[in-house]
């Protein structure tokens, strides 16, 4: 039989209903005693507090007869409990829906990558200029100036990331000879193909980088817990078990590239050891410095791991195998105010704000974080949200139940620099759906100047997202009525051809 | 695919062990018992190539032991909209397979709604949008 047939072994015998594991006996001995209930779930190891959780979860959810109620009612109480714990409330309200453009910038500036675009997502007006026939020469300053004044860019410009690639993408814009008249008219997704073909590596790029992982939303965050909290990581992490060496080893890889990857980590010595010398020497390295016991420089350490020769160095233990990482935390990024509820913001930008992220462990975030989410959406306007919050914006990392005892607290925006960004975010804030409303004016205006003709499906295409949501943003409805007419028109004079 | 497979060749990440068709049929057997369907032909000719990868918060399932990238267990334990199979996931959104509309998308995690939507032949292009590590 296969690892993989005998792990799957028991999964179809038919599933455990909640009152089969509530009758668990070590769930059902944390449940019975109400008193002790906090104390006894802090004892239990996360494994097993996600399965309560879970448990408690499902009662909940389960109060159709009137003795489940009074279960139900009570498993709420417990859920309570747990919230207070982890310093989390559970949150409803309602919310105004983010476009799926907004969407998306958001992951590209948390991630720092863009993504190729499918050729038919690109615009008519954008493929129509970039046609060799209509490229023209213009100055570096007209490109900004017009880059700067079109609303489909306005909308990146909203974050921090994607104001500094301006130079950038008017330097690919110049030389691939765009009309800069056209930077008026483009979309969202003509941007992320100029943004792409400015950063991608070649042409079988299917996805190009604008910024190092060290330097991305993600990766600032993972590092500057590093920069600020490194004592207090590594005291709660060996206080969770952890050797040190792994600890070391993780906050290094946190620190040089803003990342946390346990699976790639590899843990190295801390001090030299008789065995590590006598390595180093094999592979050719002057020893005569290097004493057992002393500790061994964090550049030569740095050095190693660049080269792909972080084994020579390889932490092992009393019977000489590699340390075991598997007690370290897996983290994970977390939103507090969650992404689709950035509109509730003061600014979209701020969804990627440095303390708007905390790292969890991967259980949590999965399991306990997100199991309370619900969105409902009712028509058009409509939009209902559950969800639980971490109430303190300064929790950066996570790593258990205890908000006192597994967390660690520090606020990454209390300083002049973010100030100063954030009050640029806010003289940059725009409304989506106004840009994409004069974007469509400067559509038909350019189609009208250089009189191009038009098919029913690039009309259609161009203005379908304004259509869709017209009941629900004030919009001009004169000027894009007119817009719509003078796009109209350009059909019939094709048609008429 | 193959464009995916060389962007990925110069990356540092974790694979699954080598795909062997006995996982492979265990895990069409229960996703099938879980009322889901097979696994699409295009994304199995990506698991022989690697069975699962990860790396910094990013997963491609496979039929394999690693609990992280087991796509029977990521199936059972995530919360997904209907009539898809998850195939992977980063910190915002799921890779599945629409199994009605037979197209892959990317579903925000969040709200479940639909981001992006590529054919079976742009395999790649959505491999890259959550691998994106």
């Amino acid at each position: 039989m296969s690892k993989y047939r005998n792990k799957h072994s028991d999964i179809l015998s038919p599933k455990e209903t909640y009152s089969d594991s509530i009758t668990q006996s070590h769930i059902f001995d944390i449940l019975s005693d109400q008193w002790k209930f906090e104390k006894n779930f802090l004892n239990l190891s996360v494994d097993e507090q996600i399965e309560i959780v879970a448990v408690l979860h499902r009662i909940a959810n389960n109060s159709e007869d009137k003795r489940s109620r009074k279960l139900a009612d009570l498993a709420f109480q417990y859920l309570e409990t747990i919230h207070k714990l982890t310093n989390a409330v559970y949150d409803t309200g309602n919310f105004i829906e983010l476009a799926r453009d907004e969407k998306r910038l958001i992951r590209m500036e948390c991630y720092g990558t863009i993504n190729r675009r499918k050729p038919h997502e690109l615009s008519y007006l954008y493929n129509y200029f970039k046609k060799s026939e209509n490229a023209v020469d213009a100055p570096m300053m007209v490109y900004h100036q017009c880059l700067k004044a079109s609303p489909a860019w306005r909308v990146f410009h909203q974050f921090e990331s994607f104001r500094t690639l301006e130079k950038d993408i008017c330097r690919y814009l110049k030389k691939s000879r765009l009309d800069p008249n056209v930077l008026s008219a483009l979309t969202i997704n003509d941007y992320c193909d100029i943004i792409f073909n400015t950063y991608k590596q070649n042409d079988n790029s299917l996805v190009a980088e604008f910024l190092p992982a060290k330097k991305t939303v993600k990766g600032r965050r993972i590092s500057d817990i590093i920069k600020y909290c490194e004592p207090q990581f590594k005291q709660l992490l060996v206080s969770k078990g952890n050797d040190i060496r792994c600890v070391q080893s993780l906050c290094n890889m946190m620190k040089r590239f803003g990342m946390y990857d346990v699976d790639r980590l590899i843990v190295t010595e801390i001090n030299y050891t008789p065995r590590i010398i006598d390595d180093l020497a094999k592979a050719g390295y002057d020893t005569t410095n290097m004493l057992p016991g002393t500790p061994i420089e964090q550049e030569f350490i740095d050095h190693l791991l660049d080269i792909n020769q972080g084994t020579l160095i390889l932490a092992r233990d009393e019977n000489g195998k590699p340390l075991d990482k598997s007690l370290l935390p897996r983290l994970q990024d977390h939103h507090i105010h969650s992404v689709v509820l950035s509109n509730n913001l003061d600014t979209i930008a701020a969804v990627n704000y440095p303390n708007n992220g905390i790292e969890v462990d991967e259980r949590i975030h999965q399991h306990y974080l997100h199991l309370f989410d619900c969105l409902i959406k009712s028509g058009n306007i409509e939009k209902y949200y559950s969800r639980l919050n971490i109430t303190d914006n300064r929790m950066r990392v996570l790593i258990g139940f205890n908000a006192q005892t597994d967390a660690i607290y520090f606020d990454l925006e209390n300083n002049r620099e973010f100030k100063r960004r954030k009050a640029m975010d806010r003289r940059c804030k725009v409304n989506y759906f106004q840009m994409m409303q004069e974007r469509l004016c400067n559509e038909a205006m350019l189609v009208e100047t250089y009189n191009i003709p038009y098919t029913k499906r690039i009309y259609t295409s161009s203005s379908k997202k304004l259509q869709d949501n017209k009941n629900l943003y004030d919009f001009d409805t004169m000027k894009i009525g007119q817009a719509m007419s003078i796009l109209r028109s350009q059909i019939k004079k094709r048609k008429g051809r | 695919m193959e464009k995916f497979i060389d962007h990925i060749q110069s990356k540092n990440f974790v694979a699954g062990e080598k795909l062997e068709a006995e996982a492979l049929i265990v895990a069409q057997k229960i996703l099938v018992k879980m009322g889901l369907n097979f696994i699409p032909e295009s994304y199995i000719d990506f698991l022989k190539h690697y069975n699962g990868i990860k790396a910094n918060g990013a997963y491609l399932y496979g039929a394999t032991v690693d609990n992280d990238l087991d796509i029977v267990d990521q199936n059972s334990l995530l919360r997904k909209p209907r009539n898809v199979i998850l195939l992977g996931h980063n910190d915002f959104d799921f890779l599945a397979y629409n199994y009605l509309l037979n197209c892959y998308q990317i579903i925000d995690r969040n709200d479940l709604a639909v981001l992006d939507t590529y054919e079976e032949t742009e395999l790649d292009l959505a491999l890259a949008e959550i691998f994106n590590v």
